[in-house]
């Protein structure tokens, strides 16, 4: 009895309501529900990639010359083809997907608390020095294509997938800074915001308690966006040769050396690579556009 | 009767919303004879708008005719090709919005606006956007807008909401059309400049010597000026009458609570209002959507809608206490 | 505030941001990879040769010295020697940039036309099959990258149904055109000059796909910003009174719905388009164009530092460029932007 009690409760609660509105306005577009999928099942690859690949052995040094380049769709035992020595494609565009999720999840989770922080703190004291300073270094690092500061920087650095997450974490946090002002400064003057200040709320309460929440519609958004935004550079650095090194199954690396020297005969060693990147992109954009509906009316 | 300008009977109207259809519009009836000048009062949100919108075609793509007609000289509008309505437009109609912030587009000038106007109503050969000119500041200066000039070079986010309206007014009159439909013209105005709005369209009015629907939420604006009054709740109209007649002897409940609800100056003070809310269109009130309100409420109301029946001295209401059966 | 004001404040910003960047890369890429001087010279060398050299290149010197006389050497226009072709840095920029800036000009020229074209087909046509098909295309367009599709471009169009070359700047018997006679540096208009229209078409066919795979997925992406922006404006209370008013339905879409609509799309392709430069190499690599972005990988796999801090600067000051003009253009289209104060 209680506990139809409590249920009841929950349901008829506003953040009930709110959460229900928020699922009816995402679940308006098939293509947010199909993102969602795509992008769930991308992060049950990347998560569980060892475990559930064919031959999880694949994915490093490894040879087996007698069943090179064997083409796609023909032998039950490697769906997707072999490569140059032998190994499944389809296991290694598994395991990329790890590295790619596992890069994207590194930098946006060094990047987004410090990024979004010291875009609210600029926000909130706009107009004085401290905005004037936090703004005008993230100016510096956006005044460049992102592309081009983390090779840029990468190419100064030894190249392996870390010091790879390392620049693009580098270069990222201001985004972030420069999105939170925008949304936080225009709100800094609104009424709740004065109130709160008029009854004696710490700084830390406003910044945090009243401010933040309003801006975390366009974080979000940006933040699943950038998923593929960071999977894809990470991809370009990669495909340069200045991301992570063969034999690691990165889905960049393996585009660019397959790409380059087995076109077109054996196409299968870097297309599927490349298909791996295009759906997890794909499914977290269409993710995002699911998550900015839920915030616009 | 063949050539009433407007005829509306028993139109239905609702929208697609997340959570439903709203089926704003419940069964209205409207008519506008030539040269009359017709008031519409009501709640915000029943309705009042939706209609004006219909008869114009420029309902929102999530609106949905179920139902009724609207007859412009009897013919239909809601069957119209699109060169028909535009000539509707053009030439017969034209409507003050109840925004004039965004009534206006934002990134043109207000030149541009009006010329475009100008020019696409009248077999003007291709002339440049100076011969306009003079034209323009007429009806600005028709519109009493001081600095004619200023206000032509303007955009919409530079004016202040009184100039804003009467710039909307100044499009309205461009060019000859002989209904004015005015939706609460100076509802998101001043209160301070609210009058002078209204007597601006009063005059033009009566110097045009145009028809007119004026929809208003302030019966005082409605009394001084319009021939017949119709009043509307959730989405039907109630009752109609000649304006005197109506404000002396209100039949509809939901009339007579309105008319109490106005706070007089000569003794009475406040009364206590109409007791409940407006209702959800969603799931709107069976048979009359009064009932829940209504203090005259009989068994009948809550199963069947009342249809729109006349009284006598054309004063027509919706109201099963009228029904003589 | 006037435009002029507007634009002299941009410039100051784009200029400060410069700066900035120009201390942050030198410091970089003196401070991180260890001793410049070794990487120069062949192992081996005497210790006393190294100190030589270090006084010679003025690496005694305090680091904000260095970059004083750095700056110094760069608005006299000398960037540095670069170790990877033996040359000025400044004459390799000459040589390079102009051939990555033409693939650029193309690929932003044909952004803009596709985007445009796509954005208001699917805007008119909402929710019908034109809409829907722009939708899955943008989406498809916008996942893939760059250098993917380049890679799907030059196996479909190039090698598998030959319409296209599958790489190079000119075919061989037009080379002698940029051979012989470079005046600007730009091969589409030296091939002009010369007269050789033959050759600028030949140039034209080849830089198609790289262009192409460059700008298809800001192309889509800004698409998409069209469609939205006609869709929700089409709901604004501006455009019902527009049509109340009679005004022909082509004026309302074309004119009055159009505007608005695409400010914000402008917004992101002037970005797209000023980071184009640098995403270029992506496609340079895969189509053997010998452009600057791929010259400057190269030279980056080699760590030839004055290479790479001549590169960021190239870059930066083009990108912010290109911002300026964006704003501008905004400022142009949107007139609550220039002439509203914060805070109006």
């Amino acid at each position: 009895m209680e506990k139809m009690r409590l249920f009841k409760t929950i349901k008829q609660s506003p953040r009930w309501e709110y959460a229900k509105r928020m699922w009816y306005k995402f679940s308006r577009s098939p293509l947010s529900i199909a993102g969602l999928l795509i992008s769930s099942v991308c992060i049950f690859i990347g998560l569980f990639a060892p475990y559930i690949v064919p031959y999880p052995e694949h994915g490093g040094l490894f040879h087996n010359f007698e069943d090179r380049f064997i083409p796609p769709f023909q032998n039950s035992s490697y769906i997707l083809g072999t490569d140059y020595y032998g190994r499944d494609v389809l296991t290694r565009t598994m395991l990329g997907f790890q590295y790619s999720l596992m890069m994207a999840g590194t930098v946006l989770s060094l990047v987004v608390v410090p990024g979004v922080i010291l875009g609210l703190v600029a926000g909130y004291h706009k107009g004085r020095w401290v905005d004037t300073v936090i703004m005008r270094i993230s100016d510096v690092f956006i005044a460049v294509p992102p592309l081009v500061l983390a090779l840029g920087i990468c190419s100064v650095l030894e190249p392996n997938i870390f010091n790879a997450m390392m620049a693009v974490s580098l270069m990222w946090w201001p985004w972030y800074a420069r999105l939170t002002y925008n949304v936080s400064s225009a709100m800094r003057n609104e009424y709740f915001v004065q109130a709160a200040e008029v009854m004696g709320a710490s700084t830390f309460h406003i910044i945090f308690k009243e401010i933040l929440p309003n801006c975390l519609g366009p974080i979000l958004t940006k933040v699943t966006l950038d998923v593929g935004w960071v999977i894809l550079i990470g991809s370009a650095l990669s495909f340069v040769g200045l991301g992570a090194q063969p034999p690691t199954p990165d889905l960049g690396t393996m585009v660019a050396t397959n790409a380059e020297k087995y076109m077109p005969d054996f196409w299968w060693t870097s297309i599927f690579p490349a298909l791996g990147i295009a759906i997890i992109i794909l499914g977290f954009n269409l993710l995002g556009d699911g998550v900015r509906d839920m915030f616009t009316e | 009767m063949a050539d009433r300008p407007i005829e509306i009977s028993d139109l239905y109207v609702g929208y697609k919303t997340y959570r439903g259809i709203s089926k704003v519009l419940n069964g209205v009836h409207l008519t506008v004879d030539a040269g009359e000048k017709i008031g519409i009062i009501g709640e915000s949100g029943c309705g009042k708008t939706t209609t004006m919108k219909t008869i114009l075609q420029i309902l929102p793509t999530n609106a949905m005719i179920q139902g009724g007609e609207v007859h412009f000289r009897s013919k239909n509008v809601l069957r119209m090709s699109k060169k028909e309505l535009n000539e509707l437009r053009r030439k017969h109609m034209a409507m003050i919005f109840q925004d004039p912030t965004a009534a206006l587009n934002p990134v043109f000038k207000i030149e541009t606006q009006l010329i475009d106007i100008i020019k696409s109503s009248e077999e003007y050969e291709v002339k440049k956007k100076e011969d306009f000119r003079p034209k323009c500041i007429r009806l600005l200066k028709e519109v009493a807008l001081p600095d004619p000039e200023r206000v032509l070079d303007s955009y919409p986010f530079q004016l202040s909401g009184g100039m804003r309206q009467r710039v909307c007014i100044a499009m309205a009159l461009a060019t000859p059309r002989y209904l004015l439909i005015a939706d609460e013209p100076t509802t998101n105005l001043d209160v301070t400049i609210q009058d002078q709005v209204l007597l601006l369209i009063k005059n033009i009015v009566e110097k045009r010597q145009l028809s007119v629907i004026l929809i208003s939420q302030a019966l005082g604006a409605v009394k001084g000026f319009v021939n017949r009054v119709y009043v509307m709740y959730a989405g039907s109209t109630v009752e109609v009458a000649e304006t005197e007649e109506l404000f002396s002897n209100p039949l509809h409940p939901y009339t007579k609570g309105l008319l109490e609800s106005t706070p007089k100056l000569t003794g009475g003070g406040f009364s206590e209002g109409i007791k409940g809310r407006v209702p959800d269109y969603i799931n709107p009130p069976s048979g009359c959507r009064f009932h829940p309100r209504c203090n005259q409420v009989l068994s009948r109301c809550k199963k069947e809608k009342p249809p729109f029946i006349d009284t006598g001295r054309d004063h027509g209401v919706a109201c099963w206490l009228y029904h003589k059966k | 505030m006037k435009m002029k004001t507007y634009i002299a404040r941009r410039l100051g910003f784009a200029l400060f941001s410069l700066l900035g960047l120009s201390i942050l890369v030198f410091y970089l890429a003196r401070v991180i990879p260890g001793d410049p001087v070794l990487m120069m010279v062949p192992p081996g060398t005497s210790p006393d040769v190294i100190e030589a050299l270090r006084q010679r290149l003025g690496l005694k010197e305090p680091l904000h010295l260095q970059y004083l006389f750095w700056l110094g050497d760069v608005f006299r226009g000398d960037l540095g020697f670069s170790v990877y072709t033996q040359r000025s840095v400044t004459n390799d920029v000459l040589e390079y940039l102009p051939i990555s800036l033409e693939l650029v000009v193309l690929a932003a020229l044909m952004e803009i036309a596709g985007s445009f074209l796509l954005g208001v087909l699917a805007g008119t046509h909402a929710y019908k099959w034109p809409d829907n098909l722009v939708r899955i295309a943008s989406y498809i367009g916008i996942s893939v990258p760059a250098f993917v599709w380049a890679i799907v471009f030059q196996l479909i169009f190039a090698l598998q149904l030959s319409l296209f070359p599958t790489g190079g700047l000119l075919d061989s018997q037009y080379m002698d055109v940029i051979r012989a006679r470079r005046v600007t540096g730009f091969t589409s208009l030296d091939s002009l000059i010369a007269g050789r229209f033959d050759a600028f078409v030949n140039f034209v066919w080849h830089a198609t796909l790289p262009a192409l795979a460059l700008c298809i997925g800001g192309m889509a992406q800004d698409a998409r910003i069209i469609r939205a922006g006609m869709v929700e404006n089409k709901e604004k209370e501006y455009i019902a009174m527009a049509t109340s008013q009679g005004l022909p339905q082509r004026l309302v879409m074309f004119k009055y719905l159009l505007k608005p609509s695409i400010i914000p799309a402008v917004t992101v392709m002037g970005m797209d388009i000023a980071a184009m430069l640098g995403n270029a190499f992506l496609v340079e690599k895969v189509f053997r164009w010998p452009g600057f972005s791929q010259h400057a990988i190269a030279a980056m796999l080699r760590s030839d530092l004055n290479t790479i801090v001549a590169t960021v600067i190239v870059i930066g000051i083009i990108f912010a460029i290109v911002n300026i003009i964006t704003d501008i253009m905004v400022a142009y289209l949107d007139p609550r932007i220039r002439l509203m104060e914060k805070g109006e």
